[in-house]
């Protein structure tokens, strides 16, 4: 099996069969994606996952620990996909961890490996506290390994190029998965005493284990030693400027004070540079039906796509202070480039047609007078992704067009009641009621519940 | 009385701490309502701003501090109807409400569902009532029981069977299908003992101890401060469960001899209706703490956490006048720090601002069982 020819060859084979995979049913496509799991770190195996990650990305099966994929766990929110890392971000490229996992397993002792693949199997998967137990002494020795193999790329030409190719920037990326792992068992443990990412808002419990590890780490003295610890979580918040703004406030004494303003400056230049580079990407969401990706139901996508435009005004409005404490015009620019550019994604995106997907949904000749219970769901969700993105129009300067869009649907929903309260045999129907309601939820989710308890009143006064 | 007050002391009666009210604006859910003396309703919301003591504020202070759906809008009118505040005429009036649609599809599915068991559960114990009171007076329950318990023949019957019941206790037959039906029409909300499908209150009874045990077992496994607020909350609910329990345990009793339907049947009557509304009033907020808890079985341990802060916020703390444990038997003050300390700012009930997305997570929990 060393035979490189022979390993590509393989990789290809598992490569189109994943492809072919694609189109199979989500089942079987599951089953297939299970059996893959099954057969571990084989040669080409993550060459076939990589062309299965978009289906699976919508599908979500439940993950089998293996040995390698706990040992990247607390680092995993630092990770992209090739197509989408970016440079000098402290990102890792998922195209790089083969190759990281392969050289550190090389060096790890077989009997460390081999107990940690024992632990994974006596483990409860599910919980993450006893999963941080058994990958403890992995974490350690394999940063360590990793120092290791940064040394020896650094000065060995040859075992650079043979592994990473001539870019030095898998050095970096290197680098930073080091640095987690030395703190594989503080992040981890952070991570259960932290809200599920994205996090909102924190408690002051949460706020109190934060600033607990930030103490443990070098506290005052020695701010820069808990930087890992912040890039991830960073990476976590929707609202990273929350953290950021945690570190300025951190009481530092002496020279720890230029450590941690140069460490505010740095980690900063990361969250908005991040921020920046998803907010550079939104507009290139894989289309419906394109490689990889399974149909996306429109209703679904366009959820998705206000909660992206969402995090993202949400996270760069968080990082305000954060940029200006960079004082640097290029990046205030970017910034403001960045609201125009998520404003004009909601626009075309969210808003384009939203009031004929509603209608769509709501008014559809469907044999009866209410709409029926799973388009309404729909219906719902359409509004309720709408009325996101009014929440976002002022900060984005989309309000004219967002609020347009809101009056035409209203107008809609009345020239429907309308017409429904005209017809005869509209009062006592208990149809016609329950369409009222279905098109008073609507108007709540958009209007206010004021303005639904004034149509309310309205509509059943007209029906008796 | 149209100003915010704040009560620093802890009701003495089931009156005073009023009924919950499954409300689905974030800030107002299961805010309890109580009836002043001047007849109208006002609301305590226990530590909404993480403080302490409990908020009481009549309705129309409410739009001042937050937006209110039009669900809990039209579900105060409702309120506003009923002749008699009980923690039974207040979740009939709450699944009327939510079967109209106004909660979202789901919700109103599920409360259309629950009226429809209910009603045919009333059926079942009327039923059952008169098969038993055959069998005590050893008249044939056999016919009866071979029509079912729906239908003109079967009302028929009944009739009959209660005209014979009526002649051998010398009641008029009117008199006895009146006290059968006042019977059944109390004992519903529980169920004969004799009944082999359960009442919904004793299914509660069940449903609270297994949420019992997994808080205690929970707060065993949770090494933070937050276990304490299980135990106080696992601690609450025991309390509330033998107390329920010995209330059912004297109905049952009670109900073993239903001779007394046809004799003192007004003692009898009250004996049982005392009974009932004690168990509803003991019970009263635990449905929607079961479902809440319930609802984060899955979740990770932060989510747990945090909606345990929750569930201390709204426990049912039985007042000591109903026999409950006097307030200084529980560090509460601590024990809201805890609390406090575990709650997101900005969050669900915690903002005035209508979010819809949290509106839509109670709506979510009114939808799993009503």
């Amino acid at each position: 099996m060393s035979d490189p020819a022979f390993s590509d060859s393989i990789g290809a084979q598992w490569q189109t069969l994943a492809r072919d995979a694609i189109r199979l049913s989500d089942t079987k496509f599951l089953q297939i994606y299970a059996l893959l799991e099954q057969l571990g770190d084989k040669p080409g195996i993550a060459g076939a996952f990589d062309a299965m990650r978009p289906r699976l990305t919508q599908l979500r099966p439940p993950r089998r620990p293996t040995v390698s994929r706990l040992f990247f766990r607390p680092a995993e929110d630092l990770f992209d996909d090739p197509g989408a890392y970016t440079r000098r971000l402290q990102r890792i490229s998922r195209g790089t961890l083969p190759t990281c996992w392969k050289l550190v397993r090389a060096r790890l002792d077989g009997k460390l490996v081999d107990g940690v693949a024992q632990g994974i199997l006596k483990a409860d998967p599910r919980d993450p506290r006893v999963m941080a137990k058994v990958a403890a002494p992995l974490w350690e020795a394999g940063a360590h390994a990793l120092v290791v193999i940064a040394n020896e790329a650094e000065n060995n030409l040859r075992f650079m190029v043979d592994n990473f190719g001539r870019d030095d920037d898998v050095l970096r990326q290197v680098q930073t998965l080091r640095d987690v792992l030395l703190l594989g068992g503080i992040i981890e443990d952070l991570k259960q005493r932290l809200p599920e990412r994205p996090i909102g808002d924190l408690a002051e419990s949460h706020a109190d284990a934060i600033k607990g590890v930030m103490a443990q780490l070098g506290g005052a003295e020695n701010p820069q030693a808990a930087a890992p610890v912040l890039l991830v979580l960073t990476a976590r918040m929707l609202r990273p400027g929350v953290v950021l703004k945690m570190l300025t406030d951190m009481r530092v004494t002496g020279s720890s004070q230029a450590e941690r303003d140069a460490l505010t400056r740095d980690l900063s230049g990361v969250v908005v540079g991040n921020l920046l580079r998803q907010t550079g990407s939104i507009a290139k969401e894989p289309e419906p039906g394109a490689a990889g990706a399974a149909p996306l139901d429109p209703v679904q996508k366009l959820g998705a796509l206000a909660a992206v435009a969402e995090r993202l005004t949400d996270g760069l409005t968080s990082v305000n202070d954060s940029v200006a404490i960079l004082r640097d015009k290029k990046i205030v620019d970017r910034v403001s480039a960045a609201r125009s550019e998520i404003g004009e994604f909601v626009l075309t995106t969210v808003l384009g047609d939203v009031e004929k997907t509603l209608a769509g949904l709501m008014y559809a000749a469907n044999g009866g007078v209410s709409t029926p219970p799973d388009e309404m769901k729909r219906a719902e969700a359409t509004a309720l992704a709408l009325r996101r993105s009014a929440k976002l129009a002022n900060h984005l300067g989309i309000q004219r067009e967002v609020n347009a869009k809101i009056l035409e649907i209203r107008r809609e929903i009345d020239r429907q009641m309308d017409r429904m309260m005209s017809a005869p045999g509209a009062r006592g129907n208990p149809e016609v009621r329950r369409q009222m309601f279905n098109n008073l939820r609507l108007m709540e989710i958009l209007a206010g519940s004021d303005e639904a308890e004034r149509l309310y009143r309205e509509w059943s006064r007209r029906l008796g | 009385m149209s100003q915010v007050k704040t009560l620093d002391t802890s009701p003495g009666t089931f009156g005073e701490r009023g009924i919950a009210v499954p409300f689905t604006t974030p800030m107002l859910s299961q805010a309890r309502m109580r009836p002043t003396r001047q007849g109208e309703l006002e609301f305590l919301l226990p530590s909404f701003t993480g403080g302490k003591g409990v908020y009481i504020m009549p309705w129309r202070s409410l739009p001042t501090i937050m937006t209110v759906t039009l669900h809990d809008r039209l579900l105060y009118e409702a309120l506003l109807d009923l002749k008699e505040y009980t923690p039974d005429t207040v979740r009939q009036a709450s699944l009327t409400v939510q079967a109209s649609g106004v909660a979202g599809g789901d919700a109103s599915l599920a409360a259309e569902k629950t009226l429809a068991l209910e009603l045919g559960y009333r059926a079942l114990t009327h039923f059952t009532l008169v098969t038993e009171l055959l069998k005590l007076a050893r008249l044939d329950a056999g016919e009866l029981l071979a029509t079912g318990i729906t239908g003109s023949e079967s009302r028929r019957l009944i009739r009959i069977s209660l005209g014979q019941l009526a002649q051998r206790a010398n009641l008029p037959v009117d008199e006895m299908v009146t006290r059968v039906e006042v019977l059944a029409n109390l004992m519903a909300p529980v169920g004969l003992p004799q009944c082999q499908q359960l009442g919904r209150l004793r299914m509660l009874l069940g449903e609270l101890d297994r949420t019992r045990a997994s808080l205690q077992r929970w707060g065993t496994t949770d090494f933070s401060e937050v276990s304490q607020l299980a135990a106080f909350v696992a601690d609450t609910a025991k309390a509330a469960l033998d107390m329920a329990r010995d209330r059912l345990a004297r109905l049952d009793n009670r109900c073993r001899d239903l001779g007394a339907v046809a004799g003192d049947f007004r003692a009898f009557r009250a004996a049982v209706a005392e009974d009932v509304t004690r168990m509803t009033w003991l019970l009263d907020g635990w449905p929607f703490l079961i479902r809440l808890w319930d609802s984060v079985a899955d979740r990770p341990l932060e989510t747990q956490q945090s909606t345990m802060g929750e569930l201390f916020r709204l426990a049912p703390l039985i007042p000591a006048g109903e026999g409950g444990k006097e307030p200084s038997a529980y560090d509460l003050e601590t024990l809201s720090k805890i609390q406090t300390r575990w709650l997101r700012m900005g969050e669900d009930w915690r903002t005035g601002a209508l979010d819809m997305t949290a509106v839509m997570r109670i709506e979510a929990l009114k939808a799993t069982a009503s």
